[in-house]
Formats: structure tokens, sequence, C-alpha cells
């Protein structure tokens, strides 16, 4: 199936994906700000509260509230049927989570219970989840689709039934101190099962529409998200009983397969024009081969402490700035105008006199803005990166950070200003 | 009849869709648009539905499309585009 059964009854009207994509940059900003401000606590220990609350500002305030967006925006296309929810639920569900998040990051800095983000987060997340995995069970088509979406929103659930069970017993105590091979198996399913299938299922679809490639091969694209969610459980089944990590290897080994391939796809694009979101999604394979390697090191072979934890902590900043994020930044460069534009499109058939008022989608946001932001995500990368080495680099890391993300949030603010402006336009028509 | 012939497989989204629209925009009944598309353009159809536009699609490979698409005054238009698609 390639993009069928896309039907505007069903596609989510365009502020239903943009709730989500402008809030994703305010808990940005909110995290570079923490970064800044609280610099060298970060790399000290991966328990402090301040490294807590940038990690879960980052994973579920950007990444997940991106992934959330963009599924109301994709299940309809990709497997035909809508998140069936409705405005008002949407919006409560919305305020929970945002609200909720900012409980939690609260309690990491001991300024509240952790039992306002249990109730207000937890509840919020998981009906979501139920309600994604419902909509994939019951009514998802779409061959190569419907079962990766499905893992990844497995893997959802599994991160957030741990990390409930975790804040309970910070709360209550039921099961003392854990291992730390269980926050690792929540982190493993956050960032790898969740984020990174989903991202690996997504550009199956997205790299060959919006950049002009060969398909991914048929068997590629059947075979490796399977395969990866598979690892996955591996992993966490060889942590439980034995607290080792050589299955970590297959998980390398499909992820630096995946990302050669993607490499190779966007290589064989017909027309090779400058694009900023090339660059983003060509930084972002690379960093994901990278940073698994390094983990795999990590996993593989006895390091000393020191030299263990720094390498661990590139590998984690590969991971997330450098390949989630990267992706996350480009994909908004190019989606967001493409939304406005298949929006402004469809009001134009009701006023054909308005049809000359469509923008060019690079007005809406400019190669030069987007070029801008490249760079400023670039400088961020190398000042975290320089911060192992000498953490009060970690200060101005993370006032670029904020910047890089506070301008990105001012460009998609100022392209939904746009819209509304040319809509009222083709109306007057 | 004038044939308008678009070939829009190698450009970038939104932009097959927006050249698509601005021929529809000043088609005549004496005109057909005939587009080359990488894919099944599927929201097109759904607009050229609510406009009652005519329309046909064909599918040649999985990468290549043919769309066909004209007004309900051109009365000669489906059995040209019966011609075309038979080959």
């Amino acid at each position: 199936m390639r993009l069928a059964g896309l039907n505007f009854d069903r596609v989510p009207s365009l502020d239903v994906p943009f709730r989500f994509y402008l809030t994703a940059p305010f808990f940005a900003v909110l995290a570079g700000i923490l970064l800044a401000c609280f610099g060298t606590d970060i790399w000290a220990s991966r328990w402090s509260p301040a490294a807590f609350a940038i990690t879960h500002l980052l994973a579920l305030g950007v990444m997940a509230m991106i992934m959330f967006g963009s599924l109301f925006q994709l299940l309809p296309v990709l497997c035909g049927t809508p998140i069936r929810i409705n405005a008002k639920l949407l919006t409560l569900f919305l305020i929970s989570f945002s609200s909720g998040l900012l409980c939690l990051i609260a309690g990491f800095f001991q300024l509240i219970s952790y039992i306002a983000s249990l109730v207000l987060l937890g509840t919020s997340l998981i009906l979501f989840a139920t309600l994604l995995l419902t909509t994939l069970i019951r009514f998802a088509g779409g061959q190569f689709t419907r079962l990766p979406i499905l893992f990844a929103v497995i893997s959802l659930m599994i991160t957030l039934l741990m990390g409930i069970t975790f804040l309970a017993n910070f709360s209550w105590g039921f099961f003392g101190a854990l291992p730390k091979y269980w926050t690792n198996i929540h982190a493993s399913f956050g960032i790898f099962g969740w984020v990174t299938l989903l991202i690996v299922t997504i550009s199956f679809q997205v790299i060959p529409m919006f950049h002009v490639t060969p398909e991914f091969p048929q068997k590629v694209r059947s075979y490796l998200p399977f395969l990866l969610f598979a690892s996955i459980l591996l992993m966490s089944v060889e942590q439980i009983l034995w607290n080792s990590h050589f299955s970590f290897v297959i998980t390398w080994l499909l992820l630096a397969s995946y990302s050669l391939f993607a490499l190779k796809q966007l290589a064989l694009r017909k027309r090779k024009l400058p694009d900023n979101t090339v660059r983003f999604w060509q930084f972002a394979l690379a960093n994901l081969i990278l940073s698994t390697a390094l983990m795999l090191v990590v996993n593989m072979f006895e390091l000393p402490i020191d030299i263990e934890k720094n390498v661990g902590t590139l590998a984690a900043i590969l991971l997330a700035l450098g390949c989630v994020l990267s992706v996350i930044q480009g994909m908004l460069l190019k989606i967001i105008p493409f939304l406005i534009t298949l929006h402004l499109q469809q009001h134009a058939m009701k006023y054909p006199m308005g049809m000359g008022l469509m923008p060019d989608h690079y007005s809406l946001i400019g190669r030069k803005q987007g070029t801008h932001l490249w760079y400023l995500h670039i400088v961020t990368y190398i000042l975290v990166i320089s911060s192992i080495a000498y953490a009060p680099i970690l200060y101005l890391a993370g006032s670029v950070f904020t910047f890089s993300w506070g301008y990105l949030w001012w460009l998609l603010l100022s392209a939904t200003k746009s819209y509304y402006e040319i809509r009222i336009a083709i109306e007057n028509c | 009849m004038n044939i308008i012939t678009l070939d829009v497989s190698e450009l970038e989204p939104p932009l097959p869709m927006q050249n698509i629209m601005k021929a529809v925009v000043t088609l005549t009944d004496s005109e057909l648009i005939w587009a080359t598309h990488r894919r099944k353009p599927n929201p097109l159809f759904d607009m050229l539905d609510q406009q009652n536009i005519c329309w046909q699609h064909q599918q040649v490979n999985e990468q290549e499309h043919h769309i066909f698409i004209w007004l309900k005054t051109n009365t000669h238009a489906q059995d040209l585009v019966n011609s075309k698609i038979a080959g």
C-alpha cells in the first residue's frame, strides 16, 4: 500500500496536529533553560534531578508530543483510519499531559509530590496509548505500516507502565531500590521501541514521498520493524535473566543496516536540490550508526568506569540530539508548509478565484530560515559534545539550544499565522 | 480537443497537486488534462469530486500513474480518455 486510503473526510483539521507541534517547542525551550541553569550538574550523575528533568522534558514534551501529533496526521494516510477522539477530549488530553509533565519536573526537584504527575500524566498517557492500541487493532489497515506502528505503541505502553511503577515506587517504596537494568529496559523501550521504531516506519513513507527517492525494498519495509521490536524484547529478557547485553549486537546491526539503506535512498533522489530536511536526515542517520556503535562498545567491553561513563554519555547525546531531535527539526521544516498548503488547496477549491493566492511552500518557512536552524542545531550539538570534556560549556550549550528551539517555535507560529491570513484572503476573493 | 500534458512525477509535495490544480481552475470545455504522477493522488480525487469535475486514473506501474481530468460539459473527453488508456 502506498498512501492509499487518504480521504479528506478522515484527515484531521489542521489545528489537531498543530496543537502538538506548537506545544513541543515550549518544552524544548524549558529543557534548554534548565540546561543553561544547571549546567555542570547534568553530567555529574544520570540520577540528578536536572538530568531526570531534561531527559523527560525531551522524551515526553518534545519527542512524544511530536509523535502524537504526527500519528493524528499519519494514521488516516497510512492505515486508513483516524484516531477517534472528539475535540473536547483532545483538549483535555493535551492539558492533562502538559500539566502532568510540568508536575513531574517539579517532582524531580522535590517541589511537589509525584502524586499529581501520576494522576495527570499517568492517566492521560495510558488512556491515550490505549486509544492508539484500540485504533490500530480494531480499525487500521495498511500492509507495511499497521504492525510496525502497533509495535511502537506497545513499546510506548511498556515504557509508560514501567515509568508509572518507578514513580509509585519513589512515592511509596513498594519495591525498595530497583536494579539499574529496570531503568535501562524502560529507556530501551522508550528510545528504540517507541521513538526509533516509529521514525523508521514513517521514514519508509516520507523519504520517498518528500524527497523523490526510490521506494525502500519491500523486504526491508516488511521485516526490519518486526526484527527491531524482537531484538528489543530479546535485550530486555537477557538483561533480566543474565544482566548482560550481548543481544544489543542484533539491534545495532539492524539500525546500522537501516541507516545505510536510508542514506543510499537519499543519495539516489532524483532532484538533488539543496534541501535542509535532507541534511537533517543524513546527519540523523549518521548519528544513529555512531551512537549505537558506541553503545555496543560500552555494552560489550569492560572499560574503566570514567571512560565508560563518558562514552555512554556521548552515545546518549548522539542518539537524542544528533538523531531523534534532528529528524524532528528536519521533518517539521518540511511537514508544516506541506500541511498548510494542502489545507489551503482544499479551501481554495471552494473559492477558485483564490487559487492565485496559494503560497509557494518555501514562502511559509524559507530555505534561508531552514539553513539558520540547521546551523543553530549543529552549534548546539558541538557545544553539548564538547561539554563532556569541559562541563561548564553546558551553560552556553543550554542557551544556544533554547535559542534554536525558540527560533523554530517562531518559524512555526509565523507559518500558522500566514495560514489564517491566506485563508481569509482566499475567502475574500 | 486540446490535451494539456503535465509531468509532476519528479516534483516534491505539495507541488504536484498545486500544479495540477492550477491547470484545473483554468480548464475549458475543449481541454483535457493528462497528468503523470509517481503516486496515486487520492486527496486530488477528493477535491475534484467535491467540485463535480470528471477524472480517471490509470496505474501503469507502482511508480507511474496517469490522471485524466476534464469538465462535465466536455462530452468528447471520455471517449478520448478510453482510447488513451486502451493504448
